[in-house]
């Protein structure tokens, strides 16, 4: 799962420079993007999706129209708290796994048989 | 017990070329190629046989991808759902085409609020996108591959380099030898 690793960590990459430029949505967007994918590798349920999403509808409206709510950008920004236990989480399930993976040879998905081969 | 599903050598630089534009965008546009790069990957394993994986994995995000197994074909079934998601996605995809800038800086043109107003019907967590995203991945031989870093940064900066340093000479012209000598 190295490539879902490297996926992750330039996610985070941008959403810290967006972030430090002001791009508050783009920042947002890639910070969820990231935390879907956590959700994947978890298995986590998360009971709040629908009201995120639609904050997040409510919020891109707002920039669209020229009036940025900033009320609602609050609270996404406070959702995202608690929803970046789930991405630490998932980190370091996946350094755990590439380190087993050093050790005992390459893991692969539950129930999946690997053989080196040339194509 | 089944076989990590190896991919072709070329269709894997497509599916990683995919990646990285989806990694490295925003809003909807990173949907775009998220949904491109499923579209591609369910062909080449198979559409049966990928339902059939999923309906057995034991991995432990197995409560979804299992029911994403099972409800494939069902009428609110994965498969209806990505036909359903293409015009949303396609709506964005073609609106962000239409901004001057690709690192969505320029915020008060009038093409921007269209990206927005079409992004905003994009929901921004879709766990069964990416339950989907991430098992095609862990189940076939892309997964130990490397993206390049400047094809993340596609979007951050102004497309491709710009080819105009490159000798346009056609491959039989001859080269004409200096008048000085050597």
């Amino acid at each position: 799962m190295k490539l879902v690793t490297i996926i992750m960590n330039k996610r985070i990459e941008f959403y810290t420079e967006a972030s430090m430029n002001k791009q508050k949505i783009e920042s947002l967007w890639h910070f969820y993007s990231v935390y879907n994918i956590s959700l994947a590798i978890t298995g986590f349920e998360d009971k709040n999706i629908k009201k995120k999403n639609r904050l997040m509808s409510r919020l891109i409206e707002s920039q669209a129209n020229g009036k940025f709510d900033f009320p609602t950008y609050n609270k996404l920004v406070n959702f995202s708290k608690n929803d970046m236990k789930v991405i630490e989480m998932a980190i370091e399930q996946m350094e755990i796994k590439q380190e087993a993976g050093e050790i005992f040879g390459d893991n692969h998905r539950k129930g999946m048989f690997a053989i080196n081969r040339y194509d | 017990m089944t076989d990590l599903i190896p991919i072709n050598q070329v269709f894997s630089q497509i599916a990683l070329k995919k990646l990285a534009y989806f990694g490295g965008s925003t809003l909807g546009n990173d949907v775009y190629y998220l949904k491109e790069f499923l579209d591609m990957m369910i062909n080449i394993i198979g559409e049966d046989r990928l339902v059939n994986l999923l309906s057995n994995d034991s991995a432990e995000n197995k409560s979804v991808t299992n029911r994403l197994g099972k409800e494939w074909y069902s009428s609110k079934g994965m498969r209806r759902r990505l036909i359903k998601f293409d015009k949303r996605v396609d709506d964005t995809k073609r609106a962000y085409d239409t901004l001057d800038t690709n690192d969505l800086k320029k915020k008060d043109t009038d093409s921007y609020k269209v990206f927005l107003k079409n992004a905003q019907n994009i929901s921004v967590i879709k766990p069964d996108l990416y339950a989907l995203f991430v098992f095609v991945i862990s189940c076939s031989s892309i997964q130990k591959m490397n993206i390049r870093n400047e094809d993340f940064k596609i979007f951050q900066q102004k497309g491709y380099r710009a080819t105009g340093e490159l000798n346009k000479r056609k491959v039989g012209d001859r080269i004409e030898p200096k008048a000085g000598g050597s």
